[in-house]
């Protein structure tokens, strides 16, 4: 994943649409397709939600679509949840990223929150964990 | 004695949609027995990263369908990835076991 060979043309155009659109993007970058499936059912019930599997593609799609928020797991295959967070967060001033994962270390949230992640979210997925990440999100806006 | 799967959590995120559930539990199984593989091909001495990935992997899963007994023997598994073979194994068993009283109780219900 090099960030200088994004095109900025494509995520110009993105970051513009992002501005215009009246629902929520969210992007869930998962590679354990029950734990993907289970949220983005959820999601889905209120907002537009894609959902990837690898931290390629999660830089990929965020380029085409400026999601407003990224639910993004920590332990990816190859290139995992941290670098693609320092990767976004240096992309785009404005991602708001939260991470998750099935630890629940202080060094995770530590890391996380220090690079830049605006949440940390411990499995299990409840629906009061993830709405307080979409009204922080919301909050954040006003 | 406790439920080997307690599915309050992921009805509330499925909204009691029971075709999404029955396919939730489907991906369940599959994967469940996928990392249960991986755990046996990596079990030789000593550190492995293949089986604390696959332990991971499958305490993630368990977690969020709310077996919290699987999760734990997975965490157990996952945080003594440098332990022997034969440790490794035993807990693979235990592993084994739980899943399959997860995986009967999940096909009772449908």
């Amino acid at each position: 994943m090099d960030i200088n060979k994004i095109n900025i043309t494509t995520f110009s155009r993105a970051l513009e649409k992002r501005q215009q659109r009246e629902n929520l993007h969210i992007l869930i970058v998962e590679d354990q397709k029950f734990s993907r499936l289970m949220l983005k059912t959820f999601l889905a019930k209120a907002y537009e939600v894609t959902d990837v599997e690898t931290g390629e593609d999660a830089l990929a799609e965020y380029i085409i679509s400026a999601p407003d928020i990224v639910f993004l797991d920590i332990e990816l295959p190859k290139v995992n949840g941290y670098k693609v967070l320092k990767l976004l967060t240096k992309l785009d001033k404005k991602a708001f990223i939260i991470m998750v994962t099935a630890n629940n270390y202080k060094e995770d949230v530590d890391k996380s929150l220090t690079l830049g992640a605006k949440g940390f979210v411990a499995k299990p997925y409840t629906k009061d964990k993830i709405y307080e990440c979409v009204e922080d999100f919301i909050l954040m806006q006003q | 004695m406790n439920e080997p799967v307690n599915l309050t959590n992921l009805r509330e995120m499925t909204d009691g949609d029971v075709e999404m559930e029955k396919m939730l539990f489907e991906e369940f199984f599959s994967s469940s027995e996928e990392c249960i593989l991986l755990m046996g091909n990596n079990c030789e001495d000593g550190e492995n990263e293949g089986f604390r990935s696959s332990a991971h992997a499958l305490k993630g899963t368990a977690i969020n369908l709310g077996a919290e007994t699987l999760s734990n023997l997975c965490k157990y598994a996952q945080e003594n990835y440098t332990a022997s073979s034969a440790e490794k194994q035993t807990m693979i068993d235990n592993i084994k076991e739980e899943y399959h009283k997860a995986k009967a109780f999940l096909q009772e219900i449908y």
